[in-house]
């Protein structure tokens, strides 16, 4: 889901993009349920991101009360959350970061590319393998 | 506009040929899986990808640079921890030794003792990884960086850094020079331990108890900076690969080709150009001249 | 009407038909023939006797052509050849660079990078040299070898250059016979052929064509006069040599003066001979030159495990990718190789971390030295991907303009069927009237 021209703001950037700091959230009709993630100072710079549960998972649980106190986020209903893909020609090989899911504040319009501990969180999730179980 | 035969004999060739021209291109595509292939595809963007591309190269070796430091922390954490132990010996003896029940054969026992404690410990400081003294500053090889004359612990290695590269012109030091470890006087204080045993002073011993306290508690400290330390290249670790993953994302999303789309264009095109090759021999065989014949 | 009159208006028509069949014939024969211009039979008057021997006269022919689109079909001619050769060449250029690959400058000078800093987190291990070593031996031989690349390339133009140079004078000197044959008897076999000629020779430069009413012509290019009626000149091809890059100046005759080409496959291969190829290998050479002298600057104030000082990794005085080698003493033993900034201490690895940092340093006029090779590269491939897209749209536009000339000089085999059954009949008709006109001969002779 994204709403019209929806802008959020990074202020710490992404990791490997660190001067990067305002990106928009569009629906292109062609690759739902994905979104593009575009950076909005580089507009060549642009990554595809879905929410989790496209991929039936859950990853609320997973973000800190620390991110959410950043990102000041109160309610469940101002937190959205999305992952990024990697995508390739072979379908196994399309991956997905869990490690390191979008975080925003839907109502402020910031958000942070946070880093979680869990081991369980894969950065290279084989999502095709997931969507199959 | 007249059509003459070499008008439409041209115009087909012409067809035919540039039909071919856009087939091996998405053949091209289709077999390396990559749209961008030269500069010469789209320089712009091609100058873009090679620079990111550096980028996670770079990241690379920094992940590399990140798993040796950690192997040197690792190692060093391991030794700190047996530093440890070893003050906790000693300063076990020295509570012994501060009970006045103790005879003379006793106490030569806790002496002889602590006189091995502190020829381990000695050993301990002397430490190497991967051949390389772990305490000596950057005099890694030159000589065992701690001796032991039987009345003092002496240092000649130096207070130098050894650092590992974890990011762009971000260096971190991964070693404890031994001059941090002379600091904590643990050498010094064992030593003093073992004179006030062997003089049987027991102001000296029961100071001894309070030193050895104080040796313990300079050793949590650079346990705790080691454990800092191991945060940091985790931290570092994280952002590198997570980073990588990043760059990965988008430069496939630059680079490669939709399978599904690429192959349905190449079929099209496939069914295009044998059409297009039917064509010209039905205008031909269509003139005035042939009918007449 | 006297017989014999009918006889002669008969033997008129069909020795005119016969030569509408016969042009008709020949031009459909004619009909895949580039450059050949239909023919057309002038209407002439039947009644009238025409030339001496009652055949229609030579400059009763004309080929019609249009004249303007011809011109235009020239001059956007020179400009498709220009762009198309460019494009070859370009992409021999893109190919020599050879980026994106892991045999590419991008990715070993990444890779001689990380061979010391892997060195800085080693220092003390003569192996860890021995890499750093081998990996600035593949860069120097990828230097040594993209600018070879570069000066065999710039040979082989230069032998092209020549050869078309040739071409152009042969092609000058036919048109001047042409010329000569054409003052005194003018056929449209002829001037075909000196169209095709100035067609050829379009291709090889951008040259004028200005043409007179008694089908005079004169041919300049640069604004000298190559070739007209009563002049014939020649080109010369001149090359001097800069640190063994050649630099062509051509010029005409006896002007001493360089001619300006900038047209034809001639324009293109003088334009990227004297002026791209040269620039590319200055560029490559500015990366090479500053990536040697940084990196003996630092590391001269190294010490090596031998407690030496003062030590050059790479050859002293590099002057471009040419010569850029590692220092034959480091060559020979690459336990030499510089790590620490102090005497006797073997971890210390600052000199190692500082030699990892150039690749950040912005050395070259605020960029890096990958940025500037990566600008080098992008350089090349903007210019392959510009003459690529003029030759493709060039391409369409000589389309565009040949249909149009097509259409009013090609030959259309319906047409020219159409105008065949017509004149069988006239013929037919024609001879159908001697016919009756011999049997009247023979019925009166047979009266008599």
């Amino acid at each position: 889901m994204s709403k019209e021209n929806w802008i959020v703001n990074f202020q710490y950037g992404l990791p490997g993009f660190e001067s990067l700091t305002s990106f928009s959230i569009n629906n292109i009709p062609e690759y739902e349920p994905f979104c593009v993630f575009q950076s909005q100072e580089e507009p060549d710079v642009s990554m595809i991101i879905a929410e989790p549960e496209v991929i039936q998972l859950n990853l609320k649980n997973y973000i800190p009360s620390e991110i959410k106190k950043q990102l000041e986020i109160t309610s469940d209903s101002e937190l959205k959350l999305f992952i990024i893909f990697c995508f390739n020609n072979e379908k196994h090989l399309i991956t997905a970061n869990l490690k390191a899911p979008i975080v925003i504040n839907s109502v402020l319009n910031i958000g942070q590319q946070v880093i979680l501990d869990n081991p369980e969180l894969n950065v290279n999730y084989q999502v095709v393998k997931g969507i199959s179980e | 506009m007249r059509i003459t035969q070499s008008m439409i004999t041209r115009n087909l060739l012409n067809y035919i040929n540039n039909n071919r021209g856009s087939m091996n291109e998405t053949q091209n595509s289709i077999a390396s899986g990559k749209a961008l292939q030269v500069a010469s595809d789209d320089p712009v963007k091609f100058s873009m990808v090679s620079r990111y591309k550096e980028s996670q190269m770079r990241n690379d070796q920094y992940l590399k640079n990140i798993v040796d430091g950690m192997g040197w922390v690792n190692t060093s954490a391991g030794n700190i921890e047996d530093f440890y132990e070893y003050a906790m010996t000693a300063k076990d003896i020295a509570y012994r030794v501060a009970d006045d029940t103790l005879n003379d054969d006793d106490r030569q026992v806790l002496k002889d003792r602590l006189n091995k404690t502190i020829e381990n410990v000695v050993g301990l400081a002397n430490s190497k990884y991967l051949g390389k003294y772990l305490f000596s500053g950057t005099k890694t090889l030159e000589e065992p960086p701690f001796s032991y004359d039987g009345t003092e612990v002496s240092y000649n290695g130096n207070s130098s850094n050894i650092s590992r590269r974890i990011a762009d012109n971000i260096d971190v030091n991964i070693n404890i020079a031994g001059t941090e470890l002379i600091d904590t006087d643990i050498f010094s204080n064992m030593i003093a331990l073992r004179d006030g045993i062997i003089n049987n002073d027991q102001t000296q011993l029961s100071e001894s108890i309070d030193e050895l306290e104080s040796s313990i508690e300079r050793l949590m400290s650079i346990s705790t900076s080691i454990g800092l330390l191991k945060n940091q290249f985790e931290l570092a670790r994280n952002r590198l690969e997570v980073s990588n993953t990043n760059l990965d994302s988008f430069i496939s999303d630059l680079e490669d080709v939709d399978m599904a789309k690429a192959i349905a264009q190449y079929n099209a095109e496939e069914i295009a150009y044998q059409a297009a090759l039917q064509t010209i021999s039905n205008t031909l065989n269509m003139s005035l001249l042939n009918f007449l014949q | 009407m006297a017989i014999t009159t009918i006889f002669d208006i008969s033997q008129k028509a069909l020795l005119n038909n016969q030569a509408a069949i016969d042009t008709t014939a020949k031009n459909i024969a004619n009909v895949n023939t580039e450059g050949y211009k239909r023919r057309q039979v002038t209407n002439y008057n039947i009644t009238g006797f025409g030339s001496a021997n009652g055949q229609p006269g030579q400059d009763e022919f004309y080929r019609i052509r249009n004249v303007f689109v011809e011109n235009r079909l020239r001059m956007e001619q020179d400009n498709l050849e220009k762009y198309e050769t460019s494009q070859m060449v370009l992409e021999n250029i893109e190919s020599i660079i050879g980026e994106p690959s892991d045999s590419g400058l991008q990715n070993i000078m990444m890779e001689f990078w990380n061979a010391w800093n892997d060195l800085a987190n080693d220092p003390e291990n003569p192996a860890a040299k021995t890499v750093v070593k081998d990996k600035a031996v593949v860069m120097a031989h990828t230097f040594n070898r993209v600018y070879s690349d570069f000066r065999s390339l710039q040979e082989q133009i230069g032998y092209n250059i020549n050869e078309k140079v040739d071409r152009v004078n042969q092609i000058i000197s036919q048109i001047y016979n042409t010329n000569e044959r054409l003052g005194s008897n003018s056929t449209s076999d002829l001037l075909d052929q000196r169209d095709i000629l100035i067609d050829e020779l379009s291709t090889l430069i951008d040259i004028n064509v200005h043409e007179y009413e008694n089908n005079g012509i004169t041919i300049s290019v640069g604004g000298q006069i190559l070739v007209s009626d009563n002049y014939c000149s020649e080109i010369d091809a001149d090359a001097t040599y800069n640190n063994g890059f050649s630099d062509y100046k051509l010029s005409i005759g006896s002007n001493p003066n360089t001619v300006a080409i900038n047209g034809g496959s001639l324009g293109a291969l003088l334009e990227i001979n004297n002026i791209h190829i040269p620039n590319y290998v200055e560029q490559l050479n500015t990366v090479a030159v500053s990536l040697a002298n940084r990196v003996n600057q630092i590391h001269s104030l190294g010490y090596n495990s031998a407690g030496e000082t003062g030590i050059s990794f790479f050859s002293k005085n590099i002057q471009g990718a040419n010569d850029f080698s590692v220092h034959e003493d480091i060559l020979s033993d690459s336990t030499g190789i510089a790590t620490a900034q102090s005497v006797g201490a073997s971890g210390d690895n600052a000199i190692a971390l500082a030699i990892c940092d150039i690749q950040q340093e912005r050395l070259i006029g605020g960029m890096t030295i990958s940025d500037t090779y990566n600008s080098l590269v992008s350089e090349v491939g903007s210019q392959l991907r510009e003459s690529t897209f003029m030759a493709d749209s060039q391409a369409l536009v000589m389309e565009n303009l040949k249909n149009q000339r097509d259409a009013v000089s090609g030959v259309s085999l319906d047409e020219e069927m159409a105008k065949l059954i017509e004149y069988e009949n006239a013929y037919q008709a024609a001879s159908r009237l001697i016919q009756t006109a011999n049997l009247m001969l023979e019925t009166l002779l047979e009266v008599l």
